[in-house]
């Protein structure tokens, strides 16, 4: 069975050309194949995922599907509390643990239908990675499974990419959601501050911390929103705003978007590779043809956005794991130990400074974006690097393409924009207003459809 | 802030965190002192004493 994306399978599903038992068992082949290869997988949930489509098929025979996403094959990434079913954080600390409840999302993701997976693998606690000296191994990409995924969601971007799961949960603190899909050439947004509730999902940083999906396509992960969003009293942070329909403006064209390009972050602030930069003006010049306004934006340095971001993560981060740190050290990885130390060096006025910085940086890209429907970025510098090489202080290698948006909250996706010379994807980010998630759908949805990138798989699957 | 992190203030630092580190974890995170300064040097740009937190996001209208 070729790899349907989440929509075209609901369809399938919804006219009762598809079983949800026979697409589940086609994931699990995949897993069965790759799994071992590529690690995406901390803990494979084979019984339940059977047992997940065969309710679900029963009902769909009965009554037809709930939504969109019933019977369909999900993840969701290890930090990620459900019920009755360990969730390490790929921790030695939580190794054993086993919570008796299922995280919001987790448990809206279930009443819609879907058939989990399994859990799936993370950088430890969200944080830092690869690392190679946690419970389980770090995710490879399946696109070579000598390179990186990114993270912390690499598991969950790997797993989409290779046609394990048609979707999956991820988490964004600083691009966590955005470098994996960014390297592993598939969607992936980190929804508005606040949309997607964050009960019973492990923190890395309060105030930057978000739960998004990530899928084949923009129009996948519009869909997994839908049944995400909404307000929860159980996380204090919540927006208590109606939820409106991501798929709305979907098909709608180009025509009169306004879209800015923050040329100066990946030109001049911090220069991606030339494939990247090629990529990136390629869109530019597809969304002028599609009829949209192109104009360039200026914001502070890249670095600036960076440097807030990274000292409020740096100090709450060390705040929320302080008790671990101060009497379990050692048990961490070393790449979180060595992030946890940082909380020493950072003082309160220096996280007050930055949380300054941080609103005078969102009401610069609030004024820029007054007459703008999205902006455009860089969201990775280049094609995935060496699983082996990523540096060992890497907040301070180069600055973040992807923090910006969390400093600021605003809804950010990363869309496959090619390949590079080493056959690996290419990406940018698209970045819209506040709970304008539809309008950044329509958008990377319109980039997709009019360009040939998600026609094609890694060459490693077992299709 | 100091160009440099000395031994004692770096112990000190570390003792009021409660962290415990070897000589080895020590010298490492002295090695980034130095960019980390660069950070903290990032946000401290010219404000008033007036200027506010981002205490929270207060998304308006303005914004959408």
């Amino acid at each position: 069975m070729s790899i349907p994306t989440l929509a075209e399978a609901a369809a399938l599903i919804a006219a009762k050309k598809l079983s949800p038992v026979e697409l589940t068992q086609a994931c699990l082949d995949r897993m069965s194949a790759m799994n071992g290869a590529l690690n995406a997988f901390i803990l494979p949930t084979e019984e339940r995922a059977l047992s997940d489509a065969r309710k679900a098929e029963a009902a769909i025979m009965k009554n037809g599907p709930m939504g969109p996403l019933h019977g369909i094959p999900m993840g969701l990434k290890d930090i990620v509390d459900t019920a009755g079913i360990p969730t390490t954080c790929q921790s030695k600390l939580l190794a054993d643990n086993i919570p008796d409840t299922d995280a919001t999302c987790a448990a809206k993701l279930a009443a819609a239908g879907t058939v989990l997976m399994g859990k799936l693998t993370t950088h430890e606690f969200a944080d830092g990675g690869p690392s190679f000296d946690v419970v389980a191994p770090p995710a490879r990409n399946p696109w070579n499974t000598d390179h990186f995924t990114a993270g912390s969601s690499s598991g969950t971007g790997a797993a989409v990419a290779s046609g394990m799961i048609l979707c999956g949960i991820g988490t964004d603190t600083g691009g966590s959601i955005r470098g994996p899909a960014a390297l592993c050439g598939i969607a992936g947004i980190k929804p508005t501050y606040g949309l997607v509730s964050r009960a019973g999902v492990a923190p890395a940083a309060f105030s930057l911390d978000t739960i998004g999906p990530m899928a084949w396509t923009a129009e996948d992960c519009a869909l997994m929103l839908q049944v995400l969003a909404g307000h929860d009293p159980k996380d204090p942070a919540s927006a208590d705003r109606p939820v409106p329909d991501y798929s709305a403006l979907l098909g709608k064209g180009l025509k009169g978007v306004r879209i800015g390009v923050i040329r100066h972050f990946h030109e001049e602030d911090s220069p991606v590779s030339a494939p990247v930069q090629g990529g990136i003006d390629n869109a530019v010049a597809f969304f002028r043809d599609a009829g949209a306004v192109v104009s360039d934006v200026t914001l502070s340095p890249l670095q600036d956005w960076h440097a807030a971001g990274s000292l409020i993560s740096m100090t709450e981060r060390a705040a929320a794991y302080e008790e671990w740190a101060r009497t379990r050290l050692d048990e961490f990885g070393e790449r979180v130990q060595r992030r946890l130390m940082l909380g020493a060096l950072v003082s309160g006025v220096d996280y007050v400074q930055a949380v300054r910085r941080r609103r005078e940086l969102r009401d610069e890209l609030r004024n820029a974006m007054r007459n703008l429907d999205v902006v455009l970025t860089a969201a990775a510098p280049g094609e995935a690097p060496k699983i082996d090489a990523i540096a060992r202080w890497d907040v301070f290698a180069s600055p973040s393409f992807t923090i910006p948006f969390n400093v600021s909250g605003y809804p950010a996706m990363s869309v496959c924009s090619g390949f590079g010379p080493s056959g690996l994807p290419l990406s940018l980010q698209i970045v819209g207003k506040p709970f304008q998630e539809a309008t950044v759908f329509q958008v990377a949805d319109a980039f997709e459809k009019g360009t040939a990138f998600r026609g094609k798989r890694p060459a490693t699957i077992a299709a | 802030m100091p160009a440099t992190l000395t031994d004692d203030a770096l112990d000190y630092l570390l003792d009021s965190a409660g962290l415990t580190l070897t000589e080895a974890q020590k010298a490492d995170l002295k090695t980034i002192h130095e960019s980390l300064t660069a950070m903290k040097a990032r946000v401290r740009q010219k404000r008033g004493h007036m200027a506010e937190l981002a205490h929270s996001f207060g998304f308006t209208a303005e914004d959408l």
